[in-house]
């Protein structure tokens, strides 16, 4: 039981990070048609820029404040010089820009900081607490904590704010949304900017238990990327869900299973799922109309 | 304005050129390296064009394309290296098993279609990368194996000059292959399948059948490209299996121009030589091509051999 | 002998009824029209007879076979060809490439043919582009005949169409409203078109809003309102019918009028 508890843990911390990826990627996707290939290295940017920050004598608070603002200015830039240069062409070439930028980012990260791994302190200190026999760092409550928190203000943003609402209208009608006069452009770029703030949000938050490194983009990035398939794609709250749900699996699969093919898992379940439920967990089946 | 013959880029007079070139670059490759990177464009063209069939005439998308290049490699090595069996036949072992497994899981994923299909292809390369780089006893896991040579009939193929002949020629059957499969009533079908789908079925075609039979083809030419490539370079690791391996190949094909076949080896050439030169800048290299990957498909969105055959169309 | 036969066809999608208890023969060799207002289930008795997807009960029946929930590309293989509400032309071709993607089920689609080219192979190739060659000439659109599909004008793309299913040397041909978006000169061509097609003996079923095209071409009509049938007839006598005014035109037209074509 204890065993359990420590998996469901993991599990949910980890989640928490695939779920806040794959919210970025939703957002995105949703006021664009483009899956974006650098959404992990948001997450990168974050942990990166706070691991640097502190190691040249930042105060904790503010290295994350500001890490995560780095992590937004690559988001807006790179929608700014990559993305909208480029909008009429076809969704392919999008993508292909978009994992020129991972490519390119991953590259600056590794100019600047080198390959090697880098440690961010915890937020509260690394004294594990126990609950009901298993224990669990003061760092994943701040990652639980904080995600919660940021997917409520997200869902008010949303909700009720007026520029909330003009995403979601951008979103489900462009042209619509452009008659009534909003913005379309600029809700893009404040798409990007959404995105990567979930996304160096989540870097911050991971990197004191798991350490950060030019390269921890890459497979974040591809299981967030699942986690929002898994909750289909366009789906907010399936984009939770399948983040959820995807960290639980995984750290169930590594615990009862084989940890040796922990990284398998996630792409498992979705090969599975899409095999079985094409729509994804929360997706509908749409038909042509001719 | 005839965009058939444009994309196709004036079948046998374009074949008759990459013929000549073939033959005559040895004249101007200074020295080996040259050689080695001239087999490696080869083998990646052998790739991408197996990769634009699926893609750009198709109409399909893989996102998972490294993994049956990197199982081709990997079964021939292990076949050949570990169990001692001739390496020609590994090869032909390889490739039939990939093909095997891309009939066997291609009926249920080629339903899907758009980002879905491309999660699909994606989450499979990525087990069959995850899985060759765990299985260490058999593979060597990250660190890789060294594979036995080819040998054809007794005779070791072995050196750069013996090589450079050898995938020149196969990738220029690959090319022939490829015009010829685009220019009869199996390739109309297929990029009739890209065109409309419903109106690909009211004209009855077959389209599960026509996916999965150019997904199989695809998968095949990658499979035997990666053999090769494992054979020839004595030893393999599990970087050719990966995601991004998988992109690299994408992207050359998209760099080079969807359903245009010239197009998928300017990609492959330009996107193999780019790091090489790059080597030059060091720490600067993945910035470097990060930055070139994007400036080229913000002023080039539909690759380059279209770009420039319409600069060229409109010069006339 | 019919060619089509619908026995008391129905389609639902999720409760919504799109079609009820249809049932209808189409004559072989004749031109059969389908008419009614919008929303009356036209197309989606085309889809249902095309197999884009099967009905929720009913038979259907091509040549007295009852075919009913085969996909379309069985059927097209059948002898069925179809023309699309909106165009749905193979932009990535030239434009006598999608005529030869008609002729589909005539051809050898293997893929060792394709590749070992040998010399019967090469003569099917040159004659089916002949022959598509020779059918868009019939059609008017010789001209067109290398060019990229997506640079045809509108007008030549349903023609196009036409073109493509005839490709197939089909026994039954459904046009979808071969006249929607034309203007008054490319109707007419239009019309020229299918008496062309029509001569060839075709059993043509056709679905369409100009008034003057159905009742200038066609041998009997079904006036479809609501997803039932309302009315089956000749030209002469649907048009007269009071039912069928009060559908168009709304219960309260005076019955003496008859339905003018525009």
């Amino acid at each position: 039981m204890a065993e359990l508890l420590q998996f469901l843990f993991s599990g949910l911390t980890v989640g928490a990070t695939y779920a806040l990826v794959a919210l970025g990627f939703v957002i995105i996707y949703n006021a664009s048609g483009v899956i974006n290939f650098a959404q992990g290295e948001f997450v990168m940017a974050g942990g990166m820029a706070s691991a640097f920050l502190v190691a040249a004598g930042v105060a904790l608070p503010l290295a994350v404040v500001i890490a995560v603002v780095a992590g937004v200015a690559i988001g807006v830039a790179l929608e700014k010089f990559a993305i909208e240069p480029a909008r009429r062409a076809p969704v392919v070439t999008l993508i292909i820009i978009t994992i020129g930028a991972s490519i390119a980012i991953r590259g600056l990260a590794q100019l600047l900081l080198g390959k090697q791994f880098h440690t961010v302190p915890p937020f509260t200190g690394d004294n594990p607490i126990v609950i009901g026999g298993a224990t669990i760092l003061p760092q994943a409550l701040w990652v639980i904590g904080a995600s919660i928190a940021v997917v409520i203000g997200l869902g008010a943003f949303f909700s009720r704010t007026r520029l909330g609402k003009a995403m979601l209208a951008t979103a489900n009608n462009r042209r619509a949304a452009q008659l009534v006069g909003i913005n379309v452009r600029f809700i893009l770029l404040l798409s990007f900017g959404l995105s990567a703030l979930l996304g160096a949000v989540a870097g911050v938050l991971i990197s004191p238990i798991t350490l950060t490194s030019y390269d921890v983009g890459i497979m974040v990035g591809l299981k967030g990327f699942a986690a929002a398939m898994l909750g289909g794609l366009g789906n907010g709250i399936g984009a939770i869900v399948g983040g959820l749900m995807l960290g639980l699996a995984e750290a169930l699969g590594a615990g009862y299973l084989s940890s040796a093919y922990k990284d398998l898992i996630a792409f498992v379940i979705i090969l599975a799922v899409l095999v079985f439920m094409p729509g994804g967990l929360f997706g509908k089946a749409s038909t042509e109309r001719v | 304005m005839d965009r058939a013959r444009t994309l196709l880029g004036h079948r046998h007079g374009g074949l008759g050129f990459l013929v000549l070139l073939i033959a005559l670059l040895p004249l101007a490759l200074p020295n080996r390296y040259f050689y080695d990177i001239a087999i490696l464009i080869g083998l990646n063209a052998i790739v991408c064009v197996g990769l634009n069939l699926l893609i750009g005439f198709a109409g399909q998308i893989s996102l998972g394309h490294a993994g049956f290049f990197g199982l081709g490699a990997y079964v021939s090595a292990v076949l050949s290296t570990k169990y001692g069996w001739p390496s020609t036949v590994s090869l032909v072992a390889a490739a039939a098993l990939v093909g095997a497994i891309a009939f066997a899981l291609g009926r249920p994923i080629l339903r899907l279609k758009g980002h879905y299909l491309a999660m699909a292809t994606l989450g499979l390369g990525i087990i069959i990368a995850v899985v060759i780089s765990t299985e260490e006893r058999l593979t060597g896991g990250p660190d890789g194996m060294t594979v036995a040579p080819l040998s054809v009939f007794g005779f070791a193929l072995q050196g750069e000059a013996m090589w450079y002949w050898v995938v020149g020629g196969l990738m220029l059957a690959t090319v022939w292959l490829a015009f010829n499969l685009i220019d009869s009533p199996l390739g109309r079908a297929l990029r009739a399948i890209h065109g409309s789908e419903v109106a690909a079925e009211a004209m009855g075609v077959d389209i599960a059948r026509a996916k999965l039979l150019i997904f199989v083809v695809s998968a095949i030419l990658a499979a035997l490209a990666g053999s090769l490539t494992a054979h020839y370079g004595g030893f393999i690791t599990p970087g050719k299996v990966g995601f991004l391996h998988s992109i690299e190949l994408v992207t050359m094909v998209v760099l080079g121009g969807l359903a245009s076949t010239y197009g998928a080896v300017v990609g492959a050439a330009i996107l193999t030589a780019l790091p090489q030169l790059l080597t030059v800048f060091k720490d600067y290299e993945s910035l470097v091509f990060g930055v070139v990957l994007m400036a080229t498909m913000i002023f080039m969105p539909a690759g380059l051999v279209p770009t420039l055959a319409r600069i060229m169309g409109r010069r006339r | 002998m019919s060619e089509l036969r619908l026995d008391l066809v129905s389609k639902s999608f999720g409760g919504v009824a799109a079609v009820t208890a249809v049932s209808f023969a189409v004559p072989t060799g004749r031109i059969y029209a389908l008419i009614g207002p919008n929303g009356a289930g036209k197309t989606t008795l085309f889809n249902l007879i095309s197999g884009v997807y099967p009905p929720s009960t009913g038979c259907i029946l091509l040549a007295e076979r009852d075919v009913t929930g085969q996909p379309p590309h069985t059927l097209a293989r059948q002898g069925l060809a179809r023309t699309f509400q909106t165009p749905q032309v193979f932009l990535n071709m030239s434009a006598v490439e999608n005529v030869m993607v008609g002729a589909h089920r005539h051809l050898d689609a293997g893929l060792l043919p394709a590749i070992t080219r040998l010399g019967r192979f090469r003569a099917a190739e040159k004659a089916c582009r002949a022959e598509a060659g020779a059918l868009m000439e019939r059609l008017g659109l010789g001209r067109y005949r290398d060019v990229d599909a997506g640079a045809l004008p509108y007008g030549a793309l349903k023609r196009l169409e036409v073109a493509r299913a005839m490709a197939s040397r089909p026994r039954l041909l459904l046009l979808d409203e071969p006249a929607a978006g034309l203007n008054a000169a490319e109707a007419e061509e239009m019309v020229g078109v299918l008496r062309t097609v029509a001569e060839t003996g075709v059993t043509v079923l056709l679905i369409e809003h100009n008034m003057r095209m159905v009742m200038g071409l066609s041998e009997r009509v079904l006036v479809l309102v609501s997803g039932r049938v309302l009315v089956e007839g000749t030209p002469a006598e649907v048009q007269g019918h009071p039912e069928v005014i009060a559908a168009y035109l709304g219960a309260e037209a005076p019955p003496q009028q008859e339905l003018r074509c525009a």
